[in-house]
C-alpha cells in the first residue's frame, strides 16, 4: 500500500471481546501538519492511537507510516516517532533524569546533553533528581512530553497531552507544538475530547464518536462553515451574487443552495444590502443572522447523548 | 542487548526487591552457621568447616529460599511492567519485544549469579570467623574456589528451574499466581527432596544434580539435564511465544 500521508490508516478496527473499540477507521494525517483527533470519553482515540504504534494489534485494516506500510514499517524506524500514550509510565523507584536516560540508551540515542535539554524545554530542569513517583500529575505530564522529544522525532502522536497541566502549562505545550510543527516540520496528531484545545492547535481535525470516523475537515473549512453569517433567501440567486461581487465588492459569500446564500462579510450592512436585492428586482424571501459555533457543530456531528 | 540489560539493572535502583534478595543471601548461610555452631559447642568433635557451611547453605538455598525468593525476584521484573504500565512507554522505542523479554531473562541470571555469589562471600568469612575465633577448620584457596563454582553451577540449574515463573507471570499479568505456585513448589520440594520420585520433579532435581546425588536415585544424570532442558525450554519459549503478541492495554 503506497501512501502520501505522514498516518494512512485504511478501515482500521479493533474489537475487544465481541465489542468494536474502533471501527473501520481512516485516517489522513498530512505530514507537517497538526491534526487533531476528537471525541468525547471512549470513542476509541487511545486504541486508535496504540495501533498506531503497534501497541495492540487491529483486527483488520492497515496502517501506514511514512510512506510504508505495517508490514513494510521497521521498527528501528520508530526513533523517528514520539509518543505520550494516556497518563505517562515511567518507573516509579527512578528520578525523571534516570527514566530519561533508560529511554535514550534503549532508543539508542548518543547526544549526551538530550535529556538536559527535553527537561530544561519542559521546564523540569530544577526537578530532575526528584523520583518519579513524587511527581504531580502535571510534572508526570511534562516528563511524558519531554520522553515524546527528546529524540526530536518527525512525527508526535499525542494522547491528550494536556490532561492534568496548569493554564500556564498548557499554554507553554501548546507553544511547544506550535513551534516544533512551524519550525522544524513535526507532523503532530493529537487527541483531546476538548474542543477549544483543538481549534488553538489543530490544521486539521478528525471526529471520533463510538470508534467511527465521522468527519475529517481542516480547520479552514470548518471556521468557514461555522463562522458568524447572513443568510438571505432570494427568488434570483445568482444576480444577488453578482451584485454583491459588483455593487458591494463582496466576495467572502456562499451559495449554499438554490435561492439560499450566505454571507460572511460586511453584516452590519445587510439593511442596505437587502435594500439593493429589492431594488434589483429580486425577492428576499427572508434574511437571517445565524451564530455558528464549532461546538454546535461537534454537538450536531455526534447527536448529543449522555456525559461522555 | 547489552544496553537492554544494563538498563533492566538501572531499573532496579532504589528498588526494595533487590536488598530483599541481597538479604536473603546473607541470611542463609549466616543462620546454617547459628545453627552449625550451636552443633559444635554441643559436641565438641564436630567441627565448623567452609564445605560444611557450604552443604548446609546449599540445601536451603536450592530447596527452600531460592526457589521462593528467586521467584518473587522473576515475577517482580515481568510485573512492575504491569503494574507501573511502562510497557506503552518502553514499546514505542526501536526495539524487538522479543529483546526486552530476553534482557529480562538474563537479568534474572545475572541476579541469581550475584545473589549466589553474596551467599558464596557470607560462607567464606563466617568460615574464616570461625576459624579464627572458633577453632574451625582451615580454608584453602583451591576449597574456596571450588564452592564457589560449585554455587554457580547452582545458579545455573535454579535460573533453568524459573523460567516458568517468567511465563507466568507474563500469562496472568500479577503477583498472586506466580506466588501461589511459588509456595506449593517450594512446600513440595521438601515433601519430595528425600523421596524417590525428587528425580522427577524439576525443582529438587536442580538440587540433585547439583550437588551429584541424581544418580543415586536411581535415574541417569542425562535425564535429569534433560528434564531441566525442557522446563527452562518451555519457560523461555513459552513466554517468547507469548509476549509479542500481547496487545499492551
Amino acid at each position: 500500500m503506497m501512501c502520501e500521508y505522514t498516518i494512512e490508516t485504511k478501515d482500521l478496527t479493533k474489537v475487544y471481546n465481541g465489542s468494536v473499540s474502533v471501527d473501520g477507521v481512516s485516517l489522513h494525517v498530512p505530514k507537517g501538519q497538526i491534526y487533531g483527533l476528537l471525541g468525547r470519553n471512549g470513542a476509541g482515540k487511545t486504541t486508535a492511537m496504540k495501533m498506531l504504534l503497534n501497541l495492540i494489534r487491529p483486527t483488520s485494516g492497515s496502517v501506514c507510516l511514512f510512506g510504508k506500510s505495517g508490514a513494510a514499517f521497521d521498527r528501528k524506524q520508530y526513533h523517528r516517532i514520539g509518543s505520550i500514550i494516556e497518563a505517562p509510565a515511567f518507573y516509579e523507584n527512578l528520578t525523571a533524569e534516570e527514566n530519561l536516560r533508560i529511554l535514550a540508551k534503549l532508543r539508542g540515542q548518543h547526544r549526551r546533553d538530550s535529556v538536559a535539554c527535553a527537561l530544561r524545554v519542559v521546564g523540569l530542569d530544577k526537578e530532575k533528581n526528584k523520583l518519579f513517583r513524587a511527581y504531580s500529575l502535571g510534572m508526570k505530564q511534562r516528563l511524558g512530553l519531554a520522553a515524546a522529544i527528546m529524540h526530536e522525532p518527525e512525527l508526535l502522536i499525542l494522547d491528550e497531552p494536556m490532561n492534568g497541566l496548569d493554564p500556564i502549562g498548557i499554554h507553554e505545550t501548546r507553544s511547544l507544538l506550535l513551534r516544533m510543527c512551524r519550525e522544524k516540520g513535526t507532523t503532530i496528531l493529537i487527541s483531546s475530547h476538548i474542543l477549544n484545545e483543538m481549534e488553538q492547535l489543530a490544521d486539521t481535525i478528525g471526529v471520533l464518536h463510538a470508534g467511527r470516523l465521522l468527519e475529517e475537515t481542516s480547520m479552514r473549512k470548518l471556521y468557514q462553515q461555522n463562522r458568524r453569517y447572513v443568510e438571505f433567501e432570494v427568488s434570483e440567486v445568482n444576480k444577488a451574487a453578482m451584485i454583491l461581487e459588483r455593487s458591494y465588492g463582496i466576495s467572502d459569500y456562499e451559495v449554499i443552495d438554490k435561492g439560499l446564500l450566505r454571507l460572511y462579510d460586511r453584516l452590519d450592512s445587510r439593511a442596505e444590502i437587502n435594500a439593493g436585492f429589492v431594488q434589483a428586482g429580486i425577492l428576499v424571501v427572508n434574511m437571517s443572522i445565524q451564530e455558528g459555533n464549532l461546538e454546535d457543530w461537534f454537538t450536531r456531528l455526534i447527536g448529543g447523548g449522555g456525559i461522555g | 542487548m547489552a544496553d537492554i540489560v544494563y538498563c533492566e539493572w538501572l531499573k532496579l535502583r532504589r528498588s526494595k526487591i533487590l536488598l530483599i534478595g541481597v538479604l536473603g543471601s546473607l541470611m542463609v548461610p549466616f543462620l546454617v552457621a547459628a545453627n552449625d555452631i550451636r552443633i559444635a559447642a554441643a559436641k565438641p568433635e564436630a567441627f565448623l568447616s567452609l564445605y560444611g557451611l557450604y552443604e548446609d547453605t546449599i540445601l536451603f538455598i536450592m530447596l527452600l529460599f531460592g526457589p521462593l525468593v528467586l521467584a518473587v525476584v522473576a515475577t517482580y521484573l515481568i510485573n512492575r511492567e504491569y503494574t507501573e504500565k511502562t510497557l506503552k512507554t518502553i514499546f514505542v522505542l526501536p526495539m524487538e519485544r522479543t529483546a526486552f523479554l530476553l534482557g529480562k531473562f538474563i537479568m534474572l541470571f545475572l541476579l541469581i549469579c550475584l545473589f549466589m555469589l553474596l551467599s558464596w562471600l557470607d560462607i567464606l568469612v563466617i568460615a574464616l570467623v570461625c576459624r579464627l575465633f572458633l577453632g574451625g577448620q582451615a580454608v584453602t584457596v583451591s576449597q574456596a574456589v571450588a564452592v564457589l563454582a560449585q554455587m554457580q553451577k547452582g545458579a545455573i540449574l535454579m535460573f533453568m528451574t524459573l523460567t516458568p515463573f517468567v511465563y507466568l507471570a507474563l500469562r496472568t499479568k500479577g503477583s498472586i499466581a506466580p506466588f501461589i505456585v511459588i509456595a506449593a513448589v517450594s512446600l513440595l520440594n521438601v515433601v519430595l527432596s528425600a523421596s524417590p520420585m525428587a528425580c522427577f520433579y524439576p525443582w529438587t532435581a536442580a538440587y540433585l544434580l547439583q550437588t551429584g546425588r541424581y544418580a543415586q536415585t536411581g535415574c541417569p544424570t542425562v535425564f535429569g539435564v534433560l528434564l531441566l532442558l525442557g522446563v527452562c525450554g518451555f519457560g523461555i519459549c513459552a513466554a517468547i511465544w507469548r509476549f509479542p503478541r500481547e496487545d499492551i492495554v
